[in-house]
């Protein structure tokens, strides 16, 4: 193992493992609180309720998420384009935005209420994921099977193809639901109560029993880590790299239908950001609301979106060159996991483990200013930039590294002349996704002094306590703020992002 | 030509130095020194309702406060574990706390550094809303009442006690918030110390069986009773205030006044033991016991209580001696309260 990779690794341990390293010494701390938590009957009921929750999405959201990308990809649906361009934008409007928006309007509740939202939040995770594996099926390939099969036997093995991909999306919107309450405990405002493995947590820091928050966080852990370490090895035994000679698989003719396929697309858009935005927008009321809050936010608007960009762009540099180096491992799924670990991680305990280490004598420029967000951030959320940078790493020709290094170019002249050139549309994508989550993070920084500093801060000290049409505002500068380097990117690059 | 011995002195001219210097950089942002007074303000408030006091406290004294707040949604869970992880390198001077419980539990953790002698503007407050040993002091209340909708129900039909909930006639029609956190949770361990557990449980289940709604917070439950998904609910008098200003048919009963009596919760102000600022915490705490401040919070649209009396106020928030105040002993009900939430949780499962 090289020195750059030793160093390499140790900044992600710093920066994502210690902290969470730290916080869960107090398993071994308190280890009578610890097992008290896991054998209490209070404990597993609420994880079985989580999973059901898990469980139902995904059930909803693989199917949906899986046939979208096949539509968008591999047939002649109108305006597919477009519609891969936009079908991302739902992901970057956090759940509790879109139960704000439209739930309000809509009486639903209950387990169904909390299901659809999560559905709608997170299948882009899934599309995107299957997309671009679905990207890579050659024509050759899918003539032969189609020779072999007929159309049906296409899609069935498109499917096979896309599925670990979808798997990732899938535990990706996992880590995301695990650690919410929020959202449930919103839903089931009006009519039975829903209690769910991240209540059980949350009462554990209230009650100050950190062994025991330590302890209930390990299933969830687990629950995370080993379908996407899974799901990350079954895509590396699938994934071909791809052929310089390659030539993407024609798309299939759907005939009538196709615009009755097209309207699904168009529906789930439509629920998913033009409502919420149009929502947002009406109760919002007026531009001049808008205008004034924004005016009224402009110092936490440019901290934030400086604060997002700085975060994307560390963990795009530190993603990049361990993604390189990755390539040289034998058994990648270490370093899967040494990635994946922050962001599985709830945030709270995140929040623990970063004030104990950070709090210390000759620290205090990080840990009162930005910086102990900045390290957050790209603790948290650097496998939004190790995933799709990965993915087109994992995919390159290596004839043509191999050919370079044999005409006596160096490591720096390869990733200089030939990766970095080919993976540079996937390494921009990576930035903006990475952007984009950043801006959603709020329980790890609301601990943090700097974090007051943000917007999503703002935005939620101000629900309930400001007026309806405040709290619309600014939850529409939030969305636009969060998806605005997303329509840069589309407006100049003309292709959707690359997620893998 | 002369680049390269250039990059060696300036490491930082190459593309990944440059952003390495960048990143460093934006690391160290906020490591400048400031000459200006300043104490920090940890607050379970929110940032709106607490800045007015605020601003008036900077505005007469000069000394910046750096405010660190809370959300709703959080419900002083990341502010508290704040505290108490900080405890060994405090960076905190006061805690500000909306309301007893877990002002309380910092004293007992060790968290909260005594003021003795006590700030001079104590000397008014009411006995019952100041620690005894020095470590906390109440001001500016909330009560805890019951919101009811006017267009659901009929004068004749108001309910006037806690345990109207538990009425079959308002099943389903009723709501509480899940007792397991913020005022909620103060006000149900406060039952228990006061009329007894036995009691309490059987409110409680009688709030269960009367399929009484839960939902996440006083405010989303005044907002509910406002919009008409709930005849009427337990929730904090400042909660009703916003939701009666949005005009949302709404009053405010301040129930059991032929018994026990209106819950009152008072905000807390406490000084962090070793926090940086000692002599600028004092000043704060001693302001935000001021006559002033509670002048502030009253005339807030969220109305809090003075406690102090003879304080300016809008007509429509009352004060004690309008309405009969339950009987807390606070230090106990903090005390007890780790206790009663691990019950309150399972109960509310």
């Amino acid at each position: 193992m090289s020195i750059m990779l030793i160093m390499l690794i140790g900044g992600v341990a710093l920066l994502g493992l210690l902290p969470v390293v730290i916080a869960m010494a107090d398993l071994v701390r308190r280890p009578g609180e610890a097992f008290s938590a896991l054998v209490d009957p209070v404990f597993w009921p609420r994880l079985g309720t989580s999973l059901l929750i898990v469980s139902l999405t995904l059930a909803f959201m693989l199917p949906l998420g899986l046939v979208m990308a096949w539509l968008l990809v591999r047939t002649n649906l109108p305006a597919r384009r477009l519609g891969m361009m936009l079908i991302p934008f739902p992901l970057f409007l956090p759940p509790l935005v879109h139960v704000l928006s439209w739930f309000g309007v809509v009486p639903l509740s209950g387990i169904p209420a909390i299901v659809l939202v999560y559905v709608i939040a997170f299948t882009p995770f899934v599309v995107l994921l299957s997309a671009r594996s679905m990207d890579q099926i050659g024509r050759a390939h899918a003539e032969t099977v189609q020779l072999m099969g007929g159309r049906r036997a296409v899609l069935l093995d498109d499917l096979r193809h896309a599925l670990p991909s979808a798997t990732i999306g899938g535990v990706l919107a996992l880590v995301f639901m695990v650690g919410d309450f929020a959202v449930a405990d919103f839903l089931t405002s009006v009519g039975p109560k829903v209690t769910v493995y991240a209540d059980t947590l949350y009462v554990h820091h209230q009650a100050r029993r950190p062994g025991a928050a330590a302890a209930t966080a390990v299933p969830g852990i687990l629950l995370c880590l080993i379908p996407l370490i899974w799901a990350l090895r079954r895509r590396r035994q699938l994934g071909a790299t791809v052929d310089p000679r390659f030539e993407p698989a024609e798309p299939l003719a759907l005939g009538g239908i196709r615009w009755a396929l097209l309207l699904l697309i168009a529906i789930y858009l439509l629920i998913g950001t033009a409502l919420p935005l149009i929502s947002l927008s009406w109760q919002a009321g007026s531009w001049t609301t808008i205008l004034e809050q924004a005016r009224g936010a402009s110092d936490r608007i440019v901290f934030t979106v400086l604060l997002g960009a700085a975060a994307a762009t560390g963990m795009v540099l530190l993603a990049l060159p361990l993604m390189l180096f990755a390539q040289r491992l034998r058994r990648p799924w270490w370093l899967d996991a040494l990635i994946f670990l922050p962001l599985a991680v709830p945030p709270l305990i995140l929040g623990v483990g970063l004030i104990r280490l950070w709090n210390r004598p000759l620290l205090d420029a990080i840990y009162l200013g930005p910086g102990v967000l900045l390290i957050a951030l790209i603790g948290r959320y650097l496998a939004f930039a190790a995933l799709p940078i990965g993915g087109s790493i994992e995919r390159l020709d290596r004839s043509m590294l191999d050919a370079a290094r044999l005409a006596g170019a160096g490591s720096v002249g390869r990733t200089a002349g030939i990766t970095l050139p080919l993976i540079a549309g996937t390494v921009v994508s990576a930035w903006c996704i990475s952007f984009c989550f950043t801006l959603r993070e709020l329980d790890t920084l609301i601990m943090l002094r700097a974090g007051q500093r943000t917007l999503p801060f703002h935005l939620y000290s101000n629900v309930v306590f400001a007026r309806r049409e405040e709290v619309a505002a600014l939850a529409l500068i939030l969305a636009g703020v969060t998806i605005a380097p997303l329509l840069l990117y589309l407006a100049i690059a003309r292709r959707a992002i690359r997620f893998l | 030509m002369f680049v390269a011995p250039v990059r060696r002195l300036f490491p930082f001219t190459s593309g990944a130095g440059l952003a390495a210097a960048s990143f460093a950089a934006l690391l160290l942002t906020g490591c400048g020194g400031d000459a200006q007074e300043q104490v920090v303000l940890y607050s379970s408030l929110n940032e709106p309702t607490a800045r007015p006091v605020i601003d008036r406290f900077e505005e007469k004294t000069g000394i910046r406060v750096i405010f660190q707040g809370d959300t709703e949604r959080d419900k002083t869970v990341g502010l508290v574990q704040t505290l108490l992880e900080e405890r060994h390198r405090p960076r905190a001077d006061v805690f500000w706390n909306s309301e007893t419980a877990n002002t309380v539990r910092l004293q007992r953790e060790g968290v909260l550094a005594r003021l003795d002698p006590p700030p001079e503007n104590a000397a008014l407050i009411p006995e019952a809303y100041v620690d005894r040993e020095g470590y906390w002091f109440g001001f500016a209340a909330r009560a805890r009442v019951l919101i009811v909708n006017t267009d659901l129900v009929d004068e004749a039909d108001m309910p006037r006690s806690m345990w109207d909930l538990t009425e079959e006639k308002w099943r389903g029609r009723a709501a509480l918030v899940r007792p397991v956190t913020g005022t909620t949770l103060t006000h149900m361990t406060a039952l228990y110390e006061l009329i007894g557990a036995e009691e309490t449980d059987r409110f409680l289940q009688g709030v269960i069986d009367n399929e009484c709604h839960l939902p996440p917070g006083n405010g989303r439950l005044a907002q509910l009773v406002g919009q008409g998904q709930i005849h009427f609910g337990f929730t904090d008098s400042s909660d009703f205030r916003l939701v009666k200003n949005e005009g949302y048919p709404v009053i405010a009963i301040y129930p059991d006044q032929d018994s026990i009596g209106t819950m009152l919760i008072p905000n807390t102000a406490a000084k962090i033991r070793g926090g940086p600022n000692p002599e600028n915490a004092r000043r704060l705490i001693n302001f935000l016991l001021s006559e002033e401040a509670e002048e502030i919070l009253a005339h807030h649209p969220r109305g809090h209580i003075p406690l102090k009396p003879d304080i300016d106020r809008p007509e429509p928030v009352l004060v004690p001696g309008d309405f009969e105040v339950m009987e807390v002993d606070f230090v106990r009900v903090g005390e007890q309260i780790a206790t009663r939430l691990d019950q309150l949780d399972r109960r509310f499962r």
